[in-house]
């Protein structure tokens, strides 16, 4: 499902400052794996993701998700295949404040050129899923962080994606809510969606499928239930 | 994919049924008229048939009216026509002496057209030729013409004045103008003025065979110029089994076009998302194959070189017609595609994510 092979990413290279944030990172996460990514901060795990999320080019290596080699792919096309196949939710949800719920839910099946109907059936039909049935016309600004993560959640599975990219999703969040959001990812896993999942939470990371721990820009365990 | 399938199967069978309809309309419409031996542009009148009523008869009820001059008998052969010696299963319209009164209005590409100085002089008259068949002559050229019917046969030196430009528009010719829409193309005779003092006015013509009016004018408006059909001529009864052949042809060709339109729409369709270069070279084999052969049955579907003038803008509306239809039912399935493709989109319902 997702391949990675050999990546190196080196910022300024050549400069004095020269800074190696990857070296030689290999992976292969099969289809559905709740995958937990750990380590330090500055170990390279947001870099990684970058990466992974088509948000950031690698300087040497292969990044193969789905069948697809993203390693040399332009930018129109990382942002085609992030639309398509990638769902993203990162540590500070980003959500427009000043849109209910389902509307932002709906912002991304607009962008999926999703038809209206359709828009508001599933924008619906998420936000129940991740239990805020009853907040779908509420505004944003007016939910609490665990409720504004689970919209963000939502809509990352707008696309029906092959992979969410989840980075630090619980960590702005209280133990109770953390749970909440890590149980909806776990079942998203459940359901066929590869989860990649970086957090500092090693309680979490144990109830993940397989845990991976970069230190320096590599991997330095890989340890599977 | 049965989903798909079947919307393939109806949208075939709803572009066939449409094809269908309209090769039956142009068909029905082909046959509705007669044209090969008409006066293009010029008026026409309903004839009823009466084998009892003779020229003079009719003379004498004619002469009652104003301005009437005389009858003028209408000969037209239609039968084989040869050229240069190449005989041809095509009819042929021959009709002599005339020539406009005024200047003709249609496109002239060399030469000049005709003009009351084009009087018949024996077998040897001078023309005005368009059409496909026609592009070997140049002006000033003379060409033999052997022209053939079931009871007559005529040999006529044919000297080319002028070229038109084809494909033309039939329309924009004036009443006087005579144009014979032959096979071959278009020949335009040139009308003998003299012949009735150079007034045209209520100028009656009708056919006959010997001395025996075959088709008697109903009604005759004054100030007006006529020409008659041969309707029930014998030899439109042959020449439209002749034409039924070509028909028949064509519309074989349309459909065998219309078929490969579809086949393509629905390969393409059916292998857009097959991988592998064999899959790859297969299709493009296939669609370029199919689409060569469905070009190839177009152009053989209407043929314009062999077309009456007024028969062009009925075929160009015919595949004009297949094309749209081809077209829609091609946005009908992509569209449909496409929306099913979006329908996946976050329509399933999740399971409560939360439990």
């Amino acid at each position: 499902m997702i391949e990675i092979k050999n990546l190196y990413k080196i910022y300024n290279q050549g400069k004095p400052n020269e800074f190696t944030a990857l070296k030689d990172v290999s992976l292969s996460v099969p289809k559905g794996q709740f995958l937990a990514v750990t380590g330090k901060s500055g170990a390279g795990k947001s870099t990684f993701m970058n990466i992974t999320a088509c948000l950031d080019t690698p300087t040497s290596g292969q990044v193969i998700i789905d069948g697809t080699d993203l390693s040399s792919a332009g930018e129109k096309q990382r942002a085609e295949f992030r639309k398509d196949k990638l769902g993203i939710v990162t540590q500070a949800p980003m959500l427009i404040e000043e849109l209910s719920a389902i509307e932002n839910v709906k912002v991304a099946f607009y962008l999926l050129r999703a038809k209206r109907e359709q828009r508001n059936v599933s924008a619906a039909n998420l936000l129940k899923s991740v239990g805020l049935g009853d907040r779908i016309g509420q505004k944003v600004s007016t939910l609490s962080g665990g409720e504004k993560q689970r919209v963000s959640i939502a809509r990352a599975l707008a696309g029906n994606p092959c992979v969410i990219l989840a980075d630090e999703p619980t960590g702005n969040l209280d133990s109770k809510n953390a749970k909440t959001v890590f149980r909806i990812l776990k079942n998203v896993a459940e359901q066929g969606i590869t989860v990649i999942m970086v957090t500092h939470d090693g309680e979490l990371a144990s109830e993940c499928d397989r845990v991976v721990e970069i230190a320096d820009g590599q991997i330095v365990s890989d340890s599977t239930k | 994919m049965l989903k798909k399938a079947v919307v393939l199967i109806v949208s075939a069978v709803m572009g066939a049924f449409a094809a269908y309809s309209a090769i039956k309309c142009g068909i029905a419409e082909f046959y509705a008229t007669p044209t090969l031996n008409t006066v293009s542009g010029a008026s026409t009148v309903t004839v009823k048939l009466d084998d009892g009523f003779g020229i003079a008869d009719l003379e004498a009820r004619l002469s009652a009216i104003e301005g009437y001059k005389g009858l003028y008998p209408l000969t037209a052969f239609e039968g084989t026509a040869v050229i240069d010696g190449e005989s041809s299963s095509c009819v042929f319209g021959f009709e002599s002496e005339y020539i406009p009164s005024d200047t003709p209005p249609y496109a002239i590409e060399s030469g000049r057209a005709l003009s009351a100085e084009d009087r018949v002089a024996g077998n040897k008259i001078n023309v005005v030729a368009g059409g496909a068949a026609w592009d070997k002559y140049v002006v000033g050229d003379e060409v033999t013409l052997t022209v053939k019917s079931q009871s007559a046969e005529m040999d006529v030196t044919v000297a080319i004045v002028g070229k038109i430009r084809t494909p033309f528009v039939s329309a924009g010719f004036s009443s006087n103008i005579y144009a014979f829409n032959t096979c071959y193309g278009t020949v335009y005779f040139p009308k003998s003025f003299d012949r009735f003092g150079g007034d045209d006015v209520n100028l009656v013509k009708v056919a006959y065979t010997g001395n025996k009016i075959i088709q008697e004018v109903a009604a005759v408006s004054e100030g007006k110029q006529y020409a008659v059909y041969n309707d029930f001529n014998p030899e439109n009864i042959a020449l439209n089994d002749q034409r039924a052949a070509e028909a028949g042809k064509k519309t074989v060709w349309l459909a065998v076009a219309v078929v490969c339109s579809l086949v393509i729409i629905g390969l393409a369709f059916l292998v857009a998302k097959q991988k592998g270069a064999v899959a790859f070279v297969a299709k493009c084999a296939a669609v370029s194959i199919l689409f060569i052969l469905m070009l190839w049955a177009f152009r053989n579907s209407f043929a314009f070189g062999q077309l009456a003038a007024s028969r062009i803008d009925m075929y160009v509306l015919i595949v004009l017609g297949a094309f749209i239809g081809t077209g829609l039912i091609a946005t009908g399935i992509t569209a449909f595609t496409q929306k099913n493709k979006r329908d996946k989109k976050g329509t399933e319902d999740y399971k409560d994510l939360t439990e």
